[in-house]
């Protein structure tokens, strides 16, 4: 009797280990997924504010918004912390898009660098101009054991290019 | 070495069979209790992206709407508004102020 109870007991140990272990799994991809989506949008609307505050005749477009693709052009860079008419310096020229389940970006003359994982889709809408729509989606790393699917979850936000113009005019001197 | 000596007796196994419950109730205790706590993080976040796209909506706004503040004499008014959500327990609300384009 007792040498069937005590196999037992080391048998419900290890279930026990195993289904905690598995409830620590899941928890664990679900706050990996979560912080990923959570950190997208403050990065996204810090790289957009500054494309946001167009110039007169500047040569680039400050925000070019396709469905899966947006370019941000932001002259933000330059000696004494002055605009200097180029985007050659880091993250002054960026592509943001989603692709292999990562948010990718592209400085300059680079290639695309995933930057944050998780993020399985990426849309961008600008029918609401100077307001830009994003919409994200982010999937967990694999499927968890106690739900159904890579649990996608996805969150849609705006950002306001509060002086953004189409056309603007030379600043008095 | 007497046969009864050989492997556990029935209180030993009783006793950590006891144990055994009593650990497997507190581990699925605090794994509930960090899957209640991620629901709270996941629904204040939730809660604080859909006051963004309110605060968003308001600023593109226009004219601007909300309390008008007059802060200096003849200067352009600002427009105050509260956000409030009920889950972002502990928040007086999101104060925005925004000026007349």
């Amino acid at each position: 009797m007792a040498s069937l109870l005590s196999t037992l007991v080391f048998l419900g140990f290890f279930l026990v280990v195993e289904q905690f272990q598995k409830g620590c799994s899941d928890l664990h991809l679900l706050l990996d997924r979560d912080s990923n989506l959570w950190l997208a949008p403050l990065l996204l609307s810090r790289w957009i504010a500054p494309a946001g505050n167009n110039r007169w005749d500047q040569p680039w477009p400050g925000v070019a918004v396709q469905p899966e693709l947006l370019e941000l052009n932001s002259d933000i860079h330059g000696k004494g912390g002055f605009p200097d008419s180029e985007l050659s310096s880091s993250f002054e020229a960026l592509q943001l898009r989603a692709s292999r389940t990562n948010l990718q970006v592209k400085s300059g003359q680079g290639s695309f660098q995933p930057v944050i994982k998780n993020i399985a889709g990426l849309t961008f809408d600008s029918e609401q101009m100077p307001m830009i729509t994003i919409r994200l989606e982010a999937v967990t790393d694999r499927p968890p054991f106690f739900f159904e699917g890579n649990l996608l979850e996805t969150v849609e936000f705006f950002v306001l290019l509060r002086n953004y113009r189409p056309s603007l005019f030379r600043e008095a001197r | 070495m007497g046969k009864e000596e050989l492997g556990f007796t029935l209180v030993e196994v009783l006793i950590s069979l006891m144990l055994l419950i009593l650990a497997t109730v507190s581990l699925f205790q605090s794994l509930d209790q960090a899957f209640r706590h991620y629901g709270l993080a996941e629904g204040r976040w939730k809660a604080t992206v859909e006051v963004w796209n309110q605060i968003e909506l308001l600023r593109a706004k226009s004219p601007a709407t909300g309390e008008p503040l007059l802060i200096l004499p003849n200067s352009r008014p600002l427009y105050r508004s509260v956000v409030r959500d009920s889950r972002l327990v502990g928040q007086s609300g999101w104060e925005i102020l925004i000026a007349e384009k």
